[in-house]
């Protein structure tokens, strides 16, 4: 009897503890199969298919070729350019837009008049759609009735072939991203500036720190945080930038504004080569994630933070 | 070392005036308290010290100079926040040294006065670690220390101590009055708890709405309280207030419900004038002969002292008897106040009209 009590206290016991563990896994369980197969498995099939040969005509995998697609594109010189655009992309897009959001943010962050409109104007280029946007931009760039020429003629400087030209046209890529993904980065900074204790400000000033001096020590310190997402953020926009240029310059002129994006997307979608197309998403994938490693370790706080 | 002037000193946000003609006088040394209600002006008033709130109407100097148009940085002044305000990337060495790089000392001396003014605070074994690494008290600590290795002309706390829990503010009290007693400093406190008031400082300045009520000695505003706000916020339990009428022709106040109470002393003129009876608490002492019957309702015996809460009529008063009460709840005992430690105050403005002096206190001591 004793013996029996025991078995059915512990199997009790086995029942309630599960009782207790189920639930969660049970509660995530839906998300977690709608991130893996929206998320988690096109990114495994790309792997898997960057190592595979594909027919031609009707997309279907012919078998295993290991890193024959990647030879093909490394051998190719439009991944090559491809490739260092992507970099020029990422690399002209965080110049720009970081030190232009952190301005902005601060500028907002001082309550002057007319900032509720300015911050809402800033975010409705960010929620606008992209190829409404690219369109505009098309219209702006236009080498006649452009509204960008316009002002250079105006003001006595020369007209620009700016998405027809060799150095012009990923610049001028560069410039209606900067212009349509500042508001990302400038929200993170406002909600960090946001975060930061008025009375360190106050500390600050009593202490004798002048306005550039309690910027550099007190709130360029407290926003690091807000730094390394903005940062990760804007790298993944940047590496991402597609719309505009299949919209202003398909890739050209000689594919001068060509990344790994629209080189995987014409890879694959023109020149019907699934195998290729995934290696180069994969190398983009790379780019990705070796600099936001090489980031997160450049802008690592020292232990306090 | 300096002395602070505040003359006159209005501030109002559009239309709504917070401040009105507040003057006040910090003598060079002194450690001055500025206490009152939540909202009562103290904390805006310290900040128009730092120089952190802008000022409407009339001057501030310190040492002479008016300092209504200078930027904080350039007062001279050091504070120490309530919630210390210590930068969170910077270790307890570099917080403290902050003001001094601001101010281009060179590193060595930086180095000598951290030191120095860590091992003053019993900071020294702490230096390398960071604000969210620290205690409570410990952050204080750093917020003094920063405020210290400045040698500053005025030090300015702001409810340095309300962050704290009970007995961690008791020593710190003692700590910050010894420091101030060693270093002979001007301080501004502001702190709305009168016991830290009473405790701590050399002048207590009590401002309620925007306006000083009083400004004296801790000793002084216990015993000639100017109105009966000052009388209730200094000393705790407060004072017992009694409306009623003045018969000088007994010698008795007449309270509203018909208690006869001993009259302070009171000129003439008062007669048969409504006014409010102070009495403090510690104030009343049984007497089987000739006191007042009051039903006790709560007795609190402390030990060193008993606090009773008694029906006197119509009215539920405060003792406090540095005696052990036999009494229980619900039982009677016999009290008088001691007449000349009471206060009467006019019905009308609340100011007081007795005339206490401390020569009487010093009699019943």
């Amino acid at each position: 009897m004793p013996t029996a009590i025991r078995t059915s206290r512990k199997r009790n016991g086995r029942m309630a503890r599960l009782a207790e563990v189920l639930p969660g896994p049970a509660m995530i369980l839906p998300a977690v199969v709608a991130l893996g197969i929206f998320q988690f498995l096109p990114l495994v099939v790309a792997v898997v298919n960057s190592f595979r040969s594909f027919n031609p005509f009707n997309q279907s995998p012919t078998g295993w070729v290991g890193l024959a697609n990647y030879d093909e594109i490394f051998s190719d010189p439009g991944f090559q350019l491809a490739f260092v655009n992507t970099i020029a992309y990422i690399v002209i897009m965080l110049a720009a837009t970081i030190p232009l959001a952190l301005f902005l943010a601060v500028l907002l962050d001082q309550r002057l008049p007319g900032s509720t409109f300015a911050r809402g104007a800033i975010v409705a280029a960010l929620a606008a759609s992209e190829a409404v946007s690219a369109l505009i931009w098309n219209q702006l760039y236009d080498p006649r009735g452009g509204m960008f020429n316009a002002i250079l003629a105006a003001v006595g400087l020369p007209e620009q072939p700016f998405l027809i030209g060799d150095t012009q046209s990923l610049l001028s890529i560069a410039a209606m991203s900067v212009w349509k993904d500042v508001g990302l980065p400038m929200l993170i900074f406002l909600a960090g500036l946001q975060a930061i204790p008025r009375e360190l400000y106050e500390a600050a000033a009593l202490d004798g720190a002048g306005p550039w001096r309690t910027f550099r020590n007190v709130t360029l310190p407290l926003l690091r945080p807000s730094l390394v997402v903005a940062l990760f953020m804007m790298t993944i926009t940047a590496t991402r930038i597609f719309t505009p240029i299949l919209i202003l310059t398909q890739g050209g002129p000689n594919g001068a504004t060509s990344n790994l994006a629209y080189y995987s997307y014409r890879l694959n979608f023109e020149f019907m080569a699934p195998g290729a197309a995934s290696a180069s998403v994969v190398c983009m994938l790379l780019v990705i994630v070796v600099i936001t490693i090489a980031q997160t370790w450049l802008a690592r706080g020292p232990k306090g933070v | 070392m300096a002395t602070v002037e505040i003359d006159k000193v209005s501030k109002a946000y559009g239309a709504v005036e917070i401040m009105r003609g507040v003057s006040a006088r910090i003598e060079n040394g002194q450690f001055t308290i500025l206490v009152g209600p939540s909202g009562c002006g103290k904390s805006t008033l310290l900040r128009m010290i730092a120089g952190l709130e802008t000022i409407t109407d009339g001057e501030i100097r310190i040492d002479g100079e008016v300092v209504n148009d200078v930027a904080p940085k350039d007062r001279d002044i050091a504070m120490v926040f309530q919630n210390y305000a210590l930068y969170p990337h910077m270790n307890v060495a570099d917080n403290m040294a902050f003001s001094l790089k601001m101010r281009d000392v060179p590193r060595p001396e930086i180095d000598r006065r951290v030191r120095e003014v860590a091992g003053i605070l019993d900071l020294s074994g702490l230096l390398d670690r960071y604000p969210r690494q620290l205690s409570g008290g410990q952050r204080q600590r750093v917020a003094m220390g920063r405020a210290i290795v400045r040698d500053p002309q005025v030090f300015l706390f702001d409810e340095p101590l309300s962050n704290l829990d009970a007995k961690l503010r008791v020593h710190m009290r003692a700590e910050i009055k010894e420091l101030h007693q060693r270093m002979k400093a001007t301080v501004v406190y502001v702190t709305h708890d009168q016991i830290e008031a009473m405790t701590m400082a050399d002048k207590i300045i009590v401002m309620q709405d925007g306006r000083v009520e009083q400004a004296g000695a801790p000793l002084e505003l216990y015993d000639q309280p100017r109105n009966t706000f000052v009388a209730g916020f200094i000393g705790s339990p407060a004072m017992n207030f009694l409306e009623g009428e003045i018969d000088l022709g007994s010698g008795r106040f007449v309270s509203g419900g018909g208690l006869r109470l001993p009259l302070p002393p009171v000129s003439s003129e008062w007669d048969g004038a409504r006014a409010i009876y102070g009495v403090r608490p510690e104030h009343f002492r049984i007497d089987e002969e000739n006191g007042l019957e009051a039903e006790t309702v709560v007795v609190e015996p402390t030990g060193s002292e008993t606090l009773v809460m008694a029906r006197l009529g119509d009215h539920e008063v405060a003792c406090l008897f540095r005696s052990r009460i036999a009494a229980r709840a619900g039982q009677t005992i016999r009290i008088s106040p001691v007449a000349e430690l009471t206060h009467l105050f006019d019905a009308r403005t609340t100011a007081r009209i007795s005339v206490n002096s401390s020569e009487i206190r010093d009699k019943h001591l």
